[in-house]
């Protein structure tokens, strides 16, 4: 058979991202066999959002990708909690994966660098061995509800949540007061 | 069985439970066992003082390509010397001493701004200031990119009876001018206090900023113990309005 003659699935690559089976046609291939204009459509970002509705976001990086490595840093949080050491060494590995993420983010998404920001500053403030069990849950509360649609009331609520729980989420302005004496 | 004792905290324990050095959070450590109460009045301070130092540098960072601006442009502003002092040493703070991007330290200076209050008063049961402050019921905004904080006293605000309150203590307050007469240190105070004594209503304005301490130190409710870090003003200002006043 040849090559113009096959039709264009029989060409395609299959590929599988996380678990998804999608055939991958390649742009040049399609023009060349077919002589046709590429419709929009077919380019590879529309194939990224053909799987949308499956988490897969069309980022530069992928949010839901560092939001899964977050949650599952405080939930290793939570496994070790009983043992300082392990603690230590878990939630220093948490805060790494925030600030990740937050290098990550664009200055546009404001309103989830205040969620990540207040999450790391409650994190600075109350150092491993003194952190509770009960912060640890509002802590994966407040990182659970991460996503672009928050808005600043709800950012306002869930950082009353924090502080109600007894954490910092505040910048730490140690010897300020004494200056507006 | 008896609880725990009454405690009246002014204005700089309010702000130096949180935002105190070490030694001074020490020093007050053993307030946490108490039933704490504070005035509306301090709130009415922490807006036109603190929180109106937080949104201005606000308002800098936003326009910034980078830190180092910020503290330039901070250092030659003209206002007091001692506002500049205080404004850079709370950039110092949200940046980590200069270490942050400008984007990490606006959302932590909004997590200030917009957290300040809640984390300042927990635990504090507030009573309402006999001046029934209207800035004290004042909010911050954010009409986004800028807050919005009303700490400006117009003295024709509706609902403000300062004149009436201090009026109601005239010979308390005349007292408490004849004891500082002397003090040259309380000169700013005592010259307020004939003012106000001469006609309530000069109490309004920058008059009341000057005796906000004896405002705060009025509210305190009976059986109340008064706490201040500022020990100097309120010994002599609690021991005339007969408020027990101890020293930390």
């Amino acid at each position: 058979m040849e090559a113009s003659t096959i039709p264009i699935w029989q060409k395609a690559v299959k590929r599988t991202v996380r678990g998804i089976i999608f055939f991958e046609i390649y742009e040049d291939e399609v023009s060349r066999t077919y002589d046709i204009e590429i419709p929009e459509r077919i380019s590879s970002a529309n194939i990224i959002d053909t799987f949308q509705r499956t988490n897969w976001h069309p980022l530069k990086f992928s949010f839901a990708e560092d939001k899964s490595r977050i949650m599952s840093d405080i939930s290793d949080v939570q496994s070790c909690f009983k043992d300082p050491q392990d603690r230590q060494i878990s939630v220093s590995k948490l805060k790494s994966s925030i600030n990740k993420l937050m290098d990550k983010l664009d200055p546009e998404v404001r309103v989830l660098h205040r969620v990540l920001t207040m999450t790391m500053d409650a994190l600075k403030n109350t150092p491993s061995e003194h952190l509770k069990r009960g912060q640890i849950d509002t802590i994966k509360f407040v990182l659970d509800m991460i996503d672009k649609r928050l808005d600043d009331n709800e950012v306002n609520s869930l950082q009353q949540i924090l502080i109600r729980s007894g954490l910092n989420p505040l910048p730490e302005l140690e010897s300020i007061a004494e200056l507006y004496e | 069985m008896q609880g725990p004792s009454k405690a009246f905290l002014d204005t700089t324990i309010i702000l130096t439970r949180e935002f105190g050095s070490k030694e001074k959070k020490k020093e007050i450590e053993f307030l946490k066992g108490k039933n704490n109460f504070g005035s509306t009045y301090s709130i009415t301070e922490i807006n036109r003082t603190f929180l109106r130092d937080a949104i201005f540098i606000h308002s800098i960072l936003i326009d910034a390509p980078n830190l180092h601006v910020v503290f330039e442009r901070l250092q030659k502003f003209p206002m007091t010397e001692r506002r500049i002092k205080r404004c850079l040493a709370l950039l110092d703070k949200i940046t980590d001493n200069r270490q942050l991007h400008v984007k990490t330290a606006i959302a932590r200076l909004e997590n200030l701004i917009l957290g300040a209050n809640k984390l300042l008063f927990q635990d504090i049961s507030i009573i309402e200031s006999g001046s029934l402050c209207p800035l004290s019921r004042e909010n911050v905004e954010f009409d986004y990119p800028i807050f919005k904080l009303n700490t400006s006293c117009t003295k024709i605000a509706a609902g403000c009876s300062l004149p009436y309150y201090l009026n109601t203590h005239t010979s308390k307050l005349s007292n408490l001018q004849q004891a500082i007469s002397s003090d040259s240190k309380k000169k700013k105070l005592c010259v307020a206090l004939a003012k106000v004594i001469a006609n309530p209503r000069n109490a309004k304005g920058r008059c009341c900023q000057t005796l906000g301490d004896v405002i705060i130190c009025l509210d305190a409710p009976n059986g109340c113990d008064v706490y201040s870090l500022n020990a100097q003003d309120f010994a002599v200002i609690c021991k005339i309005l007969r408020k027990k006043f101890l020293k930390i």
